[in-house]
């Protein structure tokens, strides 16, 4: 089973949203974890509640925060102690907050969809990542919409990137983050590329594209207390 | 030296403008296309990339390769954009050893998936 960790289609209207959900089903995908922004007020269940409405593909929720300071950061993650059954992952380029986030245990994912913001990963980071048993989030989209000459410079950090991951491949996860529905690519395309293009083995690129995004999702269901719920099953509500 | 063996490669595509039609030459110059920038011509060559099946109506075809250079056609098809100014995503369905199986797939996968 394959999962999205990254979809952006919280704002979109309502046909585009149906249109993009059935990329990801064509595409190859069975869950997708919807990009969630913070707000205080809002009610995140009914958001993702209202999505999965329009599509078969099991819909998980991902609150993702792009914090200033460590302060801020803190106050955030403080009021979002509630929200147990949605992922948290935090997208920053300051290595303090990347470092106090891959400490607390409220985080799941340290998000990276950039390719030219990994170079703000250092060892240390991703040292803490693995000992805290969180993921590192990827995203390949900026290689597919790129033209030539600037996808070459991509190739060249990614693959630094990679290089200083080595045989951690277990802390990394692929999220799509695609802008619009022509970059949405299957979960078979994006293990080749990693193959093909980044000689990461086989093995180890099933496991950032199916295994990893897997285990989170397990994870995930363990805390908020559904452990009946596998892949592909959808809980349908009694109106229906 | 490796055995080099024959794999078919099954993919369906979506095009977002479907009334601007491509051609079977225009996906094959496409795919030629981006095998040579993204691995070079040497790669393309080696490739032994053939088109062996097409259907516009269907929107699926199954291509020929060999199984060494098999990843990098598939990494190739993920890096098409768009062909005569129409955005397309393809989506490989499976790879196969003859073309005997790849037709069962297809057909199977359409039944499953295209009722």
């Amino acid at each position: 089973m394959y999962v999205n960790t990254s979809v952006e289609c919280e704002t979109l209207p309502k046909n585009e949203r149906i249109e993009k959900l059935g990329i990801y089903k064509f595409v190859g995908y069975t869950s997708v974890a919807i990009n969630l922004e913070y707000s205080n007020t809002k009610n995140y269940k009914s958001i993702l509640h209202e999505i999965q409405k329009n599509t078969t593909l099991c819909v998980y929720g991902k609150v993702l925060l792009y914090p200033k300071t460590i302060d801020t950061l803190k106050k955030i993650l403080n009021s979002l102690q509630i929200h147990t059954d949605q992922l948290i992952a935090v997208h920053s380029t300051d290595k303090e907050i990347l470092t106090f986030s891959a400490n607390d245990s409220r985080v799941d994912i340290i998000s990276i969809p950039r390719i030219l913001d990994l170079m703000h990963i250092t060892p240390g980071i991703i040292s803490l990542v693995k000992s805290n048993k969180k993921f590192l989030e990827i995203s390949l989209n900026d290689i597919v919409k790129t033209k030539i000459h600037e996808r070459s410079r991509l190739f060249h950090e990614l693959s630094k990137f990679l290089q200083l991951i080595g045989n951690n491949t277990h802390i990394l996860l692929h999220g799509g983050s695609e802008d619009s529905v022509y970059q949405i690519r299957g979960p078979f395309e994006i293990v080749t590329i990693f193959n093909a293009i980044f000689d990461v083995p086989l093995n180890k690129s099933k496991l950032i594209v199916k295994s990893n995004p897997e285990q989170l999702i397990r994870m995930l269901n363990e805390r908020s207390g559904i452990q009946y719920k596998q892949f592909g099953v959808r809980a349908i509500p009694w109106s229906e | 030296m490796h055995l080099q063996r024959q794999r078919y490669l099954l993919f369906e595509y979506k095009l977002f403008a479907p009334f601007s039609p491509i051609t079977e030459k225009d996906i094959v110059r496409t795919i030629w296309k981006t095998l040579t920038t993204l691995f070079g011509d040497y790669t393309a060559y080696k490739t032994g990339l053939w088109m062996i099946e097409f259907d516009p109506l269907c929107n699926y075809g199954i291509l020929r390769c060999n199984n060494i250079t098999k990843e990098r056609v598939m990494a190739s098809l993920a890096f098409i954009q768009e062909i005569n100014n129409s955005p397309i995503v393809f989506h490989t369905i499976s790879t196969t050893g003859t073309i005997k199986k790849a037709k069962e797939i297809q057909k199977q996968y359409f039944e499953k998936h295209r009722k």
